[in-house]
């Protein structure tokens, strides 16, 4: 029966921290349920009982959850905002002062648009992570979920428009160097790659939280 | 009692016991079951996500040692835990003193 209990807390658990979980949670079901050997019970009654002082798999399950949750925010929150901020600061300073068309009045029209829509992604990401953060530190971890969330969906948005922004940037300019093009593109498709994992773990690690919702 | 008259409280109870010694969940949840002659009685499992929340706090660390034959994760207070076990215990007892003022 400890076995079973362990397999479907198991399934129920978010990822963060789930074997440290399931170790302490088999290690005090065993030693309850020796204890209760100890003092006459049978062994099937023992295990019933000790999973029955444990707790309802859900209701366990939701409190693991609920705790790993709010480290799962903070982690996602530093992260995707010091790959942002990594990434787009230099990505849009460096070809912009040193490939062509680079001075701002020759800029087509399409290009400068692209840009700025990824440079209002990147800052509406930036401003919801902070406020994510700041809802973090007044203990608030249900607002602060919702606001990574919101700052996820607007990095997904800031990787595709830099990738968009690179196409048209290099379509305007043939001219741009195969390593400066690199440097261009990769960072993007990086950022894109890496919003997108992290919204994908983001979702994964809030399912129990919406679950129980 | 009421299984989940604790349930607010589980935090505080955890860093006064851990105020006594460093120990692991089975053994902290029976301290506490001893200590409150039998009335704490919260699902056990959800000790240690309390656990978990406290560590991430800074207010507990906790690392698997080998005890009595199996390795367990045992917990000790840090010294942030300690200052703020003082505070909330400082805090729990004005709050009986003017509940029983208003129960008077």
């Amino acid at each position: 029966m400890i076995e079973e209990y362990l397999r479907e807390l198991g399934r129920l658990l978010p990822s963060t921290r789930r074997t440290r979980f399931l170790r302490e949670a088999e290690s005090h079901l065993r030693d309850r349920a020796n204890a209760l050997i100890a003092a006459g019970e049978t062994v099937p009654e023992a295990e019933r009982k000790a999973v029955e002082s444990f707790g309802p798999v859900a209701v366990v399950a939701q409190a693991f959850a609920a705790a790993a949750a709010v480290h799962a925010v903070r982690r996602g929150t530093v992260l995707a905002v010091a790959a942002l901020a990594a990434l787009v600061v230099p990505l849009y300073l460096v070809p912009e002062n040193t490939f062509g068309p680079a001075q701002w009045a020759a800029k087509p029209d399409s290009v400068a648009v692209t840009q700025f829509v990824a440079l209002a992604a990147w800052l509406v990401s930036l401003a919801l992570g902070a406020v994510a953060v700041v809802a973090l530190l007044a203990d608030r971890p249900r607002a602060a979920a919702t606001l990574v969330t919101g700052a996820v969906a607007a990095g997904l948005t800031t990787g595709i428009a830099m990738l968009v922004a690179g196409a048209v940037w290099l379509d305007h300019a043939p001219w741009t160097p195969l390593w400066a093009t690199l440097g261009l593109m990769l960072p993007a498709t990086a950022v894109l790659l890496g919003t997108a994992a992290g919204a994908l773990a983001w979702v994964r690690a809030r399912r129990p939280l919406l679950v129980s919702d | 009692m009421p299984r989940d008259a604790f349930s607010g409280h589980v935090d505080l109870l955890l860093l006064s016991v851990l105020a006594r010694g460093p120990d692991h969940g089975y053994g902290l949840i029976d301290a506490l079951r001893d200590r409150s002659g039998g009335a704490f009685d919260l699902a056990e499992g959800t000790v240690y996500p309390a656990l978990y929340r406290l560590e991430r706090a800074g207010l507990v660390t906790s690392t698997w040692r080998e005890v009595a034959g199996r390795r367990r994760r045992v917990y000790r207070l840090t010294r942030r835990g300690a200052e703020a076990l003082r505070r909330r215990r400082s805090e729990w007892r004005e709050q009986v003193r003017a509940v029983e003022t208003v129960l008077a």
